[in-house]
């Protein structure tokens, strides 16, 4: 899924800051800083951009990112899962384990709360990270930036990501957004379209 | 930017009837007036429903869905939809205009887009390092062609804000809708 797809999905959103005028340096800077790093450790994801055509490769160059007015990149988010069943077989376990260890019938809410807290940390450092890839095109003129999926677990991660990178903030398109956007200063139809409510056609 | 506040802007659900009812009034034009849509400074441009419409009605438990399939979506089915006041959210469109051809599914809610695709570009996945000029090629079609796409859908979208937001306009829209209805239906 991405950009070079044959068929193409895609989230949109607008920049409503200015850039800045040696645009260019200062994205690859930030890209750099944010490039997908592999981790050791027990963060349920760990996410970063990489070259659009090279996931699995952490070292961006300008070129890698700069197509004429467009800044082109792939986003790596790596996730790391424990199933909930899975979760739920090894407290158990761990449970009764202790109940014979210290010889009680029952354990008290704080125990098993940290059974469960320990054993997730536990399962999470055996979890093997699954990487999911997307790409994204910004639009430097426009200010259009796409993100090629639509999952809403996917968009979260990139809107924080592209915040942390960039420091900016994206407004997702929708209708009434693009609407305002559309009409720029028109007073008279930004009125209109704050009146406007749904109605019966028929 | 006037108008709205930045709360309002990050809703995707503020207002977002205003997209299914786009959907439902593009089927209108497409249907009424053969296909052709004049777009300003494109030219006319050619809108066809294929495959599926998804209309819906009401809102939350009370969300009333009917989903029609086919490869001219069902006419009949769509139509008997409008007549019970459901309107398009989710539609399956080909538009052409000038040399350009696409496909494209648009959810009204978000004006989200998936499987766009273009007619006679098939895509590449290119990866090839030796290949870096080919490589750039590809990324800037396939950012054109995207965001010629992104215009056109724009347009018409402007197109039926300007019926929408200026009253007298509108009602003869509805007018006009409804007498479309009743004649395609009889």
């Amino acid at each position: 899924m991405g950009l070079l797809s044959t068929a193409v999905t895609f989230t949109r959103y607008k920049l409503l800051a200015p850039i800045p005028d040696d645009f260019w340096n200062w994205a690859h800077e930030k890209v750099v800083e944010r490039s997908f790093q592999d981790r050791e450790g027990l963060d349920e994801y760990v996410a970063g951009w990489t070259p659009f055509d090279r996931p699995f490769q952490s070292n961006i160059h300008l070129t890698d990112m700069s197509f004429a007015g467009f800044l082109v990149l792939g986003m790596r988010v790596d996730v790391r899962r424990v199933p909930s069943t899975v979760l739920k077989k090894y407290c158990a376990l761990e449970e009764e384990r202790l109940k014979q260890e210290k010889g009680l019938n029952r354990l008290s809410k704080k125990m098993l709360t940290e059974i469960r807290n320990n054993m997730r940390l536990q399962l999470l450092s055996r979890a093997i990270p699954v990487p999911s890839l997307t790409d994204f095109m910004w639009d430097i003129e426009s200010g259009d930036v796409f993100l090629f999926a639509r999952q809403d677990r996917l968009r979260m991660v990139f809107e924080d990501l592209f915040k942390a990178t960039f420091d900016m903030l994206l407004t997702p398109v929708a209708p009434y957004s693009l609407a305002v956007s559309l009409l720029k200063a028109d007073a008279l139809k930004l009125k209109a379209l704050e009146e406007v409510a749904s109605d019966a056609w028929i | 930017m006037p108008g709205f506040d930045e709360q309002e802007l990050q809703s995707i659900d503020y207002k977002a009837f205003l997209g299914v009812e786009f959907l439902t009034w593009l089927y209108f034009q497409s249907e009424s007036r053969g296909g052709a849509v004049f777009l300003p400074e494109k030219g006319d441009c050619r809108v066809a429903f294929e495959r599926f419409v998804w209309m819906e009605q009401g809102e939350g438990p009370q969300l009333d869905v009917l989903v029609c399939r086919g490869l001219q979506s069902q006419l009949s089915e769509v139509r008997a939809g409008l007549l019970a006041g459901k309107k398009i959210s989710r539609a399956h469109l080909h538009i052409a205009y000038g040399e350009e051809e696409f496909s494209v599914t648009v959810y009204g809610r978000s004006l989200d887009v998936s499987g766009l695709r273009f007619k006679g570009k098939n895509g590449t996945e290119n990866t090839n390092d030796e290949e870096g000029l080919s490589r750039e090629a590809d990324v800037l079609e396939k950012a054109y062609l995207i965001t010629q796409a992104v215009e056109v859908i724009e347009r018409l979208f402007s197109l039926f804000l300007a019926k929408r937001l200026a009253f007298q306009a509108w009602e003869a829209e509805r007018r006009g809708f409804r007498e479309w209805l009743s004649r395609s239906t009889q």
